[in-house]
């Protein structure tokens, strides 16, 4: 890497380029407003008001600042991302427990770890006062600026209000306003240069202004402004151009104009993404929390390797999972699906490494490696340490094999969110056929003709090295299917031939139905181990592996998530009807919630059950995950995954939202509402519209500018005219689901 | 908040200068490990009082975290012998203090305590190790895997303790026993803790006295440490 390199003074350049809402203007013998106290006295001024005392507003993150262990955890929260960087919700001045930095999205950098997404110094940082000021700061989700004030009772003052551009993505806004005593700043341009060994880089542009101390309206007070650039590029050095000319584009504009195209931005996102629970406003701001995070943590152009902790942190070194695929993507392609699709074009840039590994492993098509970063070759540690510092063997590069059908569903899903073929017909075929032809390379044929899928690890990671996992199996049938679908829609007479092959192998595929015992079984062998229940470990969440050992629980039947029931989340309409209730049933009372992915699911399948008390515990945790740093790791990002889960709850779970597939009639619900909720209202995209549902426990108020075809329950499809009308629950098919329970 | 007036935060103000009480079986003994005791007052800046022999009655002894309790700063519990302590320095045996191990539950409060504390003694040279002892109480309730989250699980633990990693020590077991076995490489123990001696409290920092570590025990009250956070030289950044 490059060091900073400074061009020079920014009160100059200013002059030179022409006028900005923050240039001083010529000095006159009676000097007027200065404009960039101006600017900043009205940017300041649009702080939303305080929020009644007691009340959580479903619209603010409010955090106090002062000695806190949860300094990091704040910052995780507070993180400003638009898809290009994000920031980290330091305080301008920092200080020694803070974790500053900025996230440079598809950039990579080797580093002790291995590859991890670029990290560069955070460009909101102000000289301000010795240490962190005490204070407030809110987070205004519905215009994605973070506000702080701070009135200490010496008469110091600060306000600040930042934001990252979301209609301007790599330009970010600071504004400030204080005493000289804490905000005493240089003004100026820098130029930061930063190349990775990856070959990638950052080029910014940082400029500071502030007021004409001679203009200021209020005597002692500072008022500065700071914009900066980012430019960025994964492969080759970016153009310092671009940076230049995307900064003197937002310069010109100034800073109020830019909070005002901040707001109409954000209002825009939230008119087509939103999720209020009537009568629950801490549940109402916790997923709009997970909203704002996952609609700016994902571009919606170009490629998107969207890392477990989004760009919000280090932790997990920006590497990209199943998480991405199967918790985040689903929540962008039912509100965002450009920035689903964005997503989809990583892992579709990276299907020659996928096919690289295949051949290496001697198969066929395409397998996606566990973890993955800027080459899409696997990544993931072969090695790490357990709670106590003691070294453990990390398997899931080399066994956890299902994120390749999962990289297939996501395409699938983002088809069956838009109602359209075109994108499984054109570049996201590849993604379904040579996953297909993975697994069909990668079934063992046992003597009776049954395929099997051994040595694997499936999402319970407790259990490694096992054979024919429901949900690799489950998923691995699927893929099979659904790619023959693709391509015998439209193919040549020896695709369709493979085609039918696949079929073949699905059909032959293991399912892990067990009809005598009336559920699927998770592996083989998985019920001759110890039959022990979470419950005798101790209250969920629990790591049991810490609490038992990891020997111990690999022998008990105790799970780490959702496993066999997270195929019925995925595919809802696998196994004979009754085998969700089933599963669930046997499933979660051996299920620790060791993994932060796992309430989010749970609540949503037993919603769809209708067991709403304990769907409610489940979405309890996992709203709460990262607001009370669950893990202990949200210091170093958010749950990303764990946010997408709660909105899929709330969508797929409690209002009862099916998807199939591209050639979906109908919108088609079954709300599942719990008492304690007046109303759960969503707003999504559905088949390129915009939908708004209002759902009750007897019906769904179903609003769009366009006629459409809704079904709520198993009650027959109805005709949906604009600009709304009312659909009643006329079926009891939640209570039939657990009727039929073998 | 209530209404639009903002809060007003008070800022730091200057500290008053604490005492330490010291506890030892006789004065003989306070007077053998004066060196340790002068150290921790430089290094916390804090004015030594001997409270008195340590012992009720010949065979008993007094209860340590009770007089703890009833002093109003930091209180040094001092072992009946210097044992394998005592250093040779120019042909002299004196104890030092080089070595510190500071227990935490790794709770917001112990922990800030922690981080303050290492601060402190790091700035005057000391070795600190942070100990902490995972129990069923503490322990974490979801553990995402041994690669990223465990990494991530380390650093912040030793970020939230303000030292770097290899100066935290996580073992699992009794947080009694734990402690004594690694009081056996440090000069000191020093425990924060919360200053409250009634039954049922304090059962870690009992056990401990209880059981007669062969090593002085230094009890900070969470407020005392607080004094040290907001007296603790800050940081001026200069960014740009």
């Amino acid at each position: 890497m490059t060091a900073p390199v400074p061009v020079g003074d920014g009160g100059a350049r200013n002059a030179a380029r022409g006028p900005a809402v923050w240039d001083p203007g010529p000095v006159t013998d009676a000097p007027g407003p200065d404009p960039v106290a101006e600017a900043v006295d009205r940017v300041l001024a649009e702080r939303p008001p305080p929020d009644d005392a007691g009340t959580v507003s479903p619209w603010h993150l409010l955090v106090v600042d002062g000695p806190s262990a949860r300094r990091r955890v704040n910052e995780s929260l507070l993180t400003l991302s638009d898809g290009v960087t994000g920031t980290r919700g330091s305080l301008e001045e920092d200080g020694p427990d803070a974790r500053p930095g900025v996230f440079v999205a598809g950039v990579y950098e080797h580093g002790p770890h291995g590859e991890s997404l670029l990290e560069v110094p955070s460009w909101a940082n102000l000289a301000a006062h010795d240490g962190p000021l005490p204070g407030e700061r809110l987070l205004d989700l519905r215009s994605g600026v973070l506000w702080r004030q701070v009135d200490a009772e010496d008469g110091s003052t600060l306000r600040t209000a930042r934001w990252a551009c979301l209609a301007r993505p790599g330009t970010d806004v600071l504004v400030a306003q204080g005493t000289s005593d804490v905000l005493d700043v240089k003004t100026g341009s820098e130029l930061v240069e930063l190349h990775t060994s990856t070959g990638g880089g950052v080029t910014a542009v940082v400029e500071t202004v502030r007021a004409d101390p001679g203009r200021r309206p209020r005597g002692g007070d500072t008022h500065l402004v700071r914009i900066s650039s980012f430019a960025t590029s994964s492969r080759r050095s970016p153009s310092k151009k671009v940076a230049a000319a995307s900064h003197e584009r937002a310069r010109r504009a100034g800073v109020v104009a830019l909070l005002a195209e901040q707001r109409s931005a954000w209002d825009e996102r939230w008119g087509e993404a939103d999720i209020e629970v009537v009568g629950d406003g801490e549940l109402t701001q916790a997923v709009r929390l997970a909203l704002f995070h996952l609609m700016s943590s994902v571009p919606d152009r170009g490629e998107a390797g969207i890392g477990a902790r989004g760009l919000s942190g280090a932790a997990y070194s920006g590497h990209v999972f199943w998480d991405a695929d199967m918790f985040v993507l689903p929540a962008l392609a039912g509100t965002h699906p450009a920035a689903a699709r964005a997503m989809l074009e990583y892992r579709i840039r990276r299907l020659p490494a996928a096919r690289r590994a295949a051949a290496a492993l001697e198969r066929k098509g395409a397998r996606f490696p566990w973890e993955s970063g800027l080459d899409g070759t696997d990544v993931t540690p072969r090695s790490g340490v357990d709670d106590r510092g003691e070294l453990v063997a990390i398997r899931t590069g080399e066994l956890e094999e299902h994120i390749t059908a999962d990289v297939a569903w996501a395409a699938w899903h983002l088809a069956s969110w838009q109602g359209s073929w075109r994108f499984l017909d054109g570049p996201g075929r590849r993604l379904l056929t040579d996953t297909a032809r993975y697994w069909a390379s990668r079934v063992r044929r046992d003597g009776e003709g049954r395929a099997h899928i051994d040595h694997v690890i499936g999402p319970d990671e407790y259990h490694e090295d096992v054979d024919d996992n429901a949900y690799t199996n489950q998923m691995a049938a699927w893929n099979l299917r659904r790619a023959a679908e693709v391509v015998l829609r439209r193919g040549s007479a020896a695709e369709h031939r493979e085609a039918q092959g696949w079929r073949a192998v699905a059909d032959a595929l293991v399912d892990a139905w067990d009809p005598a015992l009336g559920r699927h079984r998770q592996f083989v062998g998985y019920d001759d181990l110890e039959p022990l229940l979470v419950a005798d470990v101790g209250p969920v969440p629990v790591a049991a592996d810490l609490v038992l050992g990891h020997q111990r629980v690999a022998a008990s039947q105790v799970i780490k998530q959702a496993d066999v029931l997270m195929v019925h989340h995925v595919v809802p309409d696998v196994g004979p009807p009754g085998s969700l209730a089933a599963d669930m049933d046997y499933y979660l009372p051996r299920t620790a919630h060791g993994s932060s992915l796992s309430p989010a699911i749970h609540a949503s399948l037993l919603a769809r059950l209708g067991r709403l008390d304990e769907a409610l515990a489940y979405l309890d945790i996992a709203q709460r995950i990262d607001l009370d740093d669950v893990t202990g790791t949200t210091a170093g990002g958010l749950h990303l995954a764990t946010l997408g889960g709660l909105w899929q709850a709330l969508v797929m779970g409690f209002a009862g939202l099916r998807l199939t597939g591209p050639d979906d009639e109908a919108l088609v619900l079954d709300p599942h509402i719990p008492a304690a909720w007046d109303e759960l209202r969503v707003r999504l995209r559905w088949h390129g519209h915009v939908v708004r549902l209002a759902c009750r426990p007897d019906g769904v108020h179903v609003q769009c500018a366009v006629p459409l075809r809704v079904r709520v329950g198993d009650a027959p499809a109805l005709a949906v005219h604009p600009p709304g009308e009312w659909v009643a629950r006329t079926d009891r098919s939640h209570e039939l689901e657990q009727e039929v329970r073998p | 908040m209530t209404s639009h007036e903002p809060t007003r935060h008070r800022r730091p103000e200057a500290r008053p200068r604490a005492t330490l009480a010291v506890v030892a079986e006789a004065g003989d003994v306070a007077m053998d490990w004066a060196p340790l005791v002068a150290a921790l007052a430089r290094t916390f800046d804090l004015e030594v009082a001997d409270v008195g022999p340590g012992r009720a009655e010949p065979g008993r002894r007094a209860d340590p975290v009770g007089l703890a309790a009833a002093m109003p700063g930091p209180t040094l519990v001092l072992p009946s012998r210097l044992g394998h302590r005592a250093r040779r320095r120019d042909g002299a045996t004196a104890p030092v203090l080089e070595r510190v191990l500071v227990p935490s539950d790794a709770g917001d409060e112990l922990a800030r305590a922690s981080a303050t504390l290492v601060g402190a003694l790091g700035r005057s040279g000391v070795a600190v190790t942070v100990l902490h002892v995972v129990t069923d109480d503490n322990r974490p309730r979801m553990w995402e895997g041994a690669g990223h989250h465990a990494v991530q699980w380390f650093e912040e633990l030793a970020a939230r303790h303000g030292c770097a990693g290899p100066s935290l020590r996580v073992v699992a077991g009794s947080p009694r026993r734990e402690i004594a076995m690694h009081s056996a490489s440090v000069d000191l123990v020093l425990v924060p803790w919360h200053h409250i001696a009634a039954d049922g409290r304090a059962p870690v920092v009992r056990a401990l006295l209880d059981g007669e570590l062969d090593v002085p025990v230094l009890l900070a009250p969470l407020a005392w440490v607080g004094t040290l956070a907001s007296g603790a030289p800050a940081r001026r950044r200069l960014v740009r």
